[in-house]
């Protein structure tokens, strides 16, 4: 479907033994600005080397704005449509500042010189300065430049914060939804920065331990989410059961506390109908959303 | 802007050969002024040819050779991979062309020095008053880039195979490992003698042209090519 | 006018902007025929996706608060009748005032009373209730 700007289906990828990637279903809607979320390994740096193919899957398809990502002359049109921040931030050590511009601009006819020169001031970048005297929040800055100057129609971002103070991920915040509000640009960004995602985005993807846990509208997927806090008479650990289906669960005394996703209706349904005292039902942030989740699958 | 970024990747290794290039000159004058020598001025000749051709041109190839994607660095041989291929890699250049371009910069610095080695060579034989006929060295060129072309495209496939680091490393010891069998060579048929087809001696001397050595650096320096452009296709980073 | 956002709050980001521009109106900070800034400017001044923006200002289009005129911007709409905006708020103040009187009186704290309200409102899908 050429209405969404990445679409993955079954993506299998084993380095060694071990699956990196285990079966990853996702997608992303055009102009969407959607955040990547996982822990440590978790497969998100994998699967954005296998939509630039800087690797290839063993199993499964990936689609970047409707092409293969493992064709070869589609994966360089993909990439001339495409701008993306590393997780590693190195640059060329022989060169400027103004030498990485001009020769990432060589590349890209549909260049925005004028957000070229407002990102070089908003990040307080100087042509002059050698790409080996820049420090790691630099060195990000000067990518989300290279990244937003390109006029491209999809934006990947691996830890696009990294090394930034307050005022820096403010300034890429901003950037980032200018972007969006004007050119219609998708973007798809992992980050540790759960609070700064919620801000911003629109759409979410939850990838661990290779999977996807969810993917889809951010607001739709924290109205489903709520955390159910059931007080019972008597010590709860029999009737752990009977809420194990409806998600990661934690049962301590007379307390069972439920990660309910969907059908938050029928779990207080079921509360109540066995004689719970005390039925509340809380809303999540997105990082309480993440942890639970994350730490549920691991019981 | 891939060229001048080849450029910037080879210009202090290019600041080194150049340097190789005048002690290499230096070298030949002294061999060639020495009277006080027992052997005649074409056998001194030859060996340095020899000395040219399987040790010094070898180690340039080595110096020069780059896959252009692998390491990004101009100055030192860097353990590890550096991080900005992943940069270069999501841009929209393929990566056969960044291999290509960095080769051809290489090869061309490489073939540079190889051709005025040999001219400087010539022309000092010349002027030393040895008395060498030009075409007794320039003849020997081709046999020379022959040897280096094949060996360049080793030391190609050596840096898509390894980092920098391991890729000098291995390249100069097969260099090493490659001169020092000269000896057993020598009990080898003429034709099947590289220093002796290499240098070019044979062929200034008979006519010959040992087809089995040449044939085999040819091939040498074609498949390594070859197969650098195809593992750095395929290479996952 | 300046809004402040709370994205982990619960409470969807779209619904707490036209909260706060609601809230605008019935304090007189937001006047019938006055301007709201356009959606890239905004989204870029509170730092918030311009789609959510959008959202909101549809919403509020739909809901009678404001008028969006094609290349001109949104407005206040100048035909709101804020008279009616302060009466139903009128009609439930004192019903708030008793209950959550009441609940002090009880010895409940602050936050116990809004996490019951709050509960209330989920549990009666009553945010969402207000989606069309």
């Amino acid at each position: 479907m050429t209405d969404e700007a990445i679409s993955i289906h079954g993506l299998v990828k084993r380095y060694g033994g071990n699956p990196a990637l285990d079966g990853l279903n996702l997608s992303v809607p055009r102009g969407a600005l959607a955040g990547f979320v996982g822990l440590n390994g978790a497969g998100k740096t994998t699967t954005l080397r296998i939509l630039l193919q800087m690797a290839r899957a063993d199993a499964g398809s990936a689609r970047v704005l409707g092409l293969n990502a493992a064709g070869h002359v589609e994966s360089l049109d993909i990439r001339r449509r495409t701008a993306f921040v590393p997780e590693r931030k190195e640059l060329f050590p022989y060169m400027t500042v103004g030498e990485v511009i001009a020769f990432t601009k060589s590349f890209y006819p549909g260049w925005r010189g004028d957000l070229e020169k407002r990102y070089l001031k908003d990040f307080a970048l100087r042509r002059e300065q050698k790409i080996t005297q820049l420090s790691k929040g630099t060195l990000t800055k000067l990518h989300l430049l290279l990244a937003f100057s390109r006029g491209a129609e999809l934006i990947l971002l691996d830890e696009p914060t990294d090394g930034l103070d307050p005022l820096g991920v403010e300034v890429f915040l901003q950037a980032l939804v200018g972007l969006v509000a004007e050119d219609g640009v998708t973007v798809f960004f992992s980050s540790h920065r759960l609070n700064e995602m919620e801000q911003v985005a629109d759409y979410l993807c939850i990838i661990h331990q290779g999977r996807a846990l969810l993917n889809g509208n951010l607001d739709e997927l924290k109205a489903a989410c709520r955390r159910v806090v059931m007080v019972f008479h008597d010590d709860s650990r029999a009737l752990a059961a009977e809420f194990a289906a409806a998600g990661p669960l934690k049962q301590d005394g007379r307390t069972l506390t439920v990660l309910a996703n969907g059908a938050v209706d029928s779990v207080v349904a079921r509360a109540r109908g066995l004689g719970a005292r005390s039925v509340d039902v809380q809303p999540l942030s997105l990082r309480e959303i993440f942890l639970d989740l994350v730490r549920g699958d691991a019981q | 802007m891939m060229w001048r970024k080849s450029w910037w990747e080879c210009r202090f290794r290019v600041v080194c050969v150049a340097l190789i290039y005048l002690s290499v000159s230096a070298g030949a004058l002294l061999l060639l002024l020495n009277h006080g020598a027992s052997a005649p001025p074409s056998a001194r000749l030859n060996f340095y040819v020899i000395l040219l051709a399987c040790l010094i041109a070898p180690i340039v190839t080595v110096l020069l050779a780059g896959s252009g994607i692998n390491s990004q660095t101009s100055w030192g041989m860097l353990h590890g991979f550096h991080a900005s291929m992943y940069f270069l890699l999501s841009l929209p250049v393929s990566r056969r062309r960044a291999l290509l371009i960095r080769s051809a910069m290489g090869g061309v610095f490489t073939a540079l020095f190889v051709v005025l080695s040999v001219c400087t060579i010539s022309l000092l034989a010349l002027w030393s008053g040895t008395r060498i006929p030009p075409n007794q060295v320039l003849g020997r060129l081709p046999f020379i880039l022959l040897g280096a072309f094949g060996l360049f495209g080793l030391s190609t496939l050596l840096t898509i195979v390894f980092d920098e680091f391991w890729a000098g490393m291995l390249g100069v010891s097969i260099i090493g490992f490659f001169f020092g069998m000269e000896i057993a060579f020598q009990s080898l048929p003429i034709r099947f003698q590289p220093a002796e087809i290499l240098s070019g001696q044979q062929f200034i001397l008979t006519g010959a042209v040992g087809w089995p050595v040449i044939a085999f650096f040819f091939l040498l320096g074609v498949i390594s090519m070859a197969a650098s452009v195809y593992l750095v296709e395929r290479k996952e980073y | 006018m300046d809004f402040r956002l709370n994205p982990s709050s619960g409470v969807p980001i779209y619904l707490q902007l036209m909260e706060q521009i609601k809230h605008g109106i019935e304090t007189a900070a937001l006047q019938p025929g006055d301007q709201l800034p356009g959606i890239r400017k905004l989204a870029e001044s509170v730092v918030m996706n311009p789609n959510t923006v959008a959202k909101a200002y549809r919403e509020l289009e739909h809901e009678g608060y404001i008028e969006v005129r094609h290349g001109a911007g949104a407005f206040i709409s100048a035909k709101l009748n804020t008279r009616k905006v302060h009466d139903r708020m009128d009609l439930v103040r004192p019903l708030i005032e008793k209950a959550v009187a009441q609940a002090a009186k009880i010895g409940l704290s602050d936050e116990e009373i809004r996490r019951l309200v709050e509960a209330e409102l989920l549990k009666h899908g009553g945010i969402q209730g207000t989606k069309r």
